[in-house]
C-alpha cells in the first residue's frame, strides 16, 4: 500500500511541477493564454458530467443533487453550505 | 494594499477548505472499510487530489496497482495545464517558489486563483490560499475516516455527491460573470459523455481530450467576438 501511494504521489506531482521548469523558456502567444483561461471551466464541466450519474446509487438522485447544488450556487450560498446542503438533500431524496 | 490582498488570499483558502471539508470527510468515510487510517491520511498528504483519490478507492478492489497508477497519472495530467497557468501568472517569482506552489495545484485552488487580481499574484498570497486548502483536505480526511465508523450507510452514499457539488459551486459563479464559460463547460460535458460511451476507450484519455477540445471552443468563441 505504501509503495502504491508513493508511486501515486510521483505521478500526481510530476504533471504539477513540470510547468515550473519550462515556463521561463517558453514565450506564449496571446491566443495560448486565452486558451489556458478556458481550461478550468472546460475541466469543471468534464469532471461534473457524466461522473455525477455515478455519484450516488441512482443516476437520477445524482442529477437531482446536482440541480440542487446549481440552485444553491445561483442563490450565492457559500461553498461549504452548497456541498453540505447537497449531501443532506441527496440523503433526504434517497429515503 | 498588500495587506488586503493577503487577507483575501487567506479567505480564498478558507473558502476552498470549507468546500473541501465535506468532500474530504466523504473520502475518509469511503476509505474506512478499505484501508488503515495511516494509509488514508498518507493518500491525502501525498496525492492531494479529490477525484484521483476516489478513483483509487473504486479501482482498489478490481484493478492492478499498475492500472491504478496509470489511471491516476492520466486523470491528474490535467493539472499540468493548470499549473502552467499558475506559473505563467507568477513568472516574476523565483523558480523554487513556483516549484513549491505548483505541487499544491488542484482544480479548486486553480479555479479560485485563476481570477486573482494583479496585487494577489505573489508567492505569499498563493501560498496562503494553497496551504490552507491543503490542510483542510488532510485533516478532514482523517476526521471522515474516524466518523465513518459510526455513520449510517445512507449518509455514506449521500456523501458521494460532495465532490460534484463542489465542482458545481466553483463553476456557477464563473458562468454568472460570462455565459461563454457555461457554453464551454456544457460542451465539455457532452464531449466527455460521448467519449465515455465509446467501448474500452481509456477514461483518463477521455477526460483530457474533452477538456482540451472544450477549451478550444472557448478560444474560438472569444476570437469570433474580437472579429465581429
Amino acid at each position: 500500500m505504501i509503495l502504491l501511494i508513493t508511486a501515486l504521489c510521483a505521478v500526481t506531482i510530476i504533471p504539477r511541477i513540470i510547468p515550473a521548469f519550462i515556463v521561463d523558456r517558453l514565450m506564449l502567444p496571446e491566443w495560448c493564454v486565452t486558451y489556458l483561461n478556458y481550461i478550468p471551466y472546460a475541466a469543471l464541466g468534464v469532471l461534473i458530467f457524466p461522473g455525477i450519474l455515478n455519484a450516488v446509487e441512482h443516476p437520477i438522485h445524482g442529477m437531482l443533487g446536482g440541480f440542487f447544488a446549481v440552485i444553491l450556487a445561483l442563490l450565492r450560498v457559500p461553498l461549504f453550505f452548497i456541498v453540505l446542503g447537497s449531501i443532506v438533500f441527496v440523503y433526504i431524496i434517497m429515503l | 494594499m498588500a495587506q488586503t490582498a493577503l487577507k483575501k488570499s487567506i479567505m480564498d483558502g478558507i473558502t476552498i477548505g470549507m468546500g473541501y471539508l465535506p468532500v474530504a470527510i466523504a473520502f475518509g468515510i469511503s476509505a474506512e472499510p478499505l484501508m488503515s487510517l495511516l494509509d488514508t491520511v498518507l493518500m491525502s498528504l501525498m496525492i492531494y487530489g479529490g477525484a484521483s483519490q476516489f478513483l483509487v478507492l473504486q479501482m482498489l478492489a478490481s484493478s492492478s496497482a499498475l492500472a491504478i497508477v496509470i489511471a491516476v497519472f492520466v486523470l491528474n495530467s490535467r493539472h499540468f495545464v493548470m499549473a502552467f497557468k499558475v506559473n505563467y501568472d507568477l513568472k516574476h517569482e523565483s523558480f523554487l517558489k513556483r516549484l513549491v506552489l505548483s505541487s499544491y495545484v488542484t482544480d479548486e485552488s486553480f479555479a479560485v486563483t485563476a481570477n486573482s487580481t494583479r496585487e494577489q499574484r505573489t508567492f505569499l498570497n498563493y501560498f496562503a490560499t494553497f496551504i490552507i486548502a491543503y490542510l483542510f483536505w488532510v485533516v478532514f480526511s482523517a476526521v471522515g475516516y474516524l466518523a465513518g465508523e459510526w455513520m449510517s450507510d445512507g449518509w455514506i452514499v449521500a456523501s458521494g455527491i460532495a465532490l460534484y457539488a463542489l465542482f458545481i459551486a466553483l463553476l456557477v459563479p464563473a458562468v454568472r460573470v460570462h455565459y461563454k464559460y457555461g457554453i464551454v463547460a456544457v460542451f465539455g460535458m457532452i464531449l466527455h459523455y460521448i467519449l465515455s460511451i465509446i467501448p474500452s476507450f481509456p477514461s483518463g484519455i477521455a477526460i483530457i481530450a474533452a477538456i482540451l477540445l472544450a477549451a478550444l471552443l472557448g478560444l474560438i468563441l472569444e476570437r469570433s467576438e474580437v472579429y465581429n
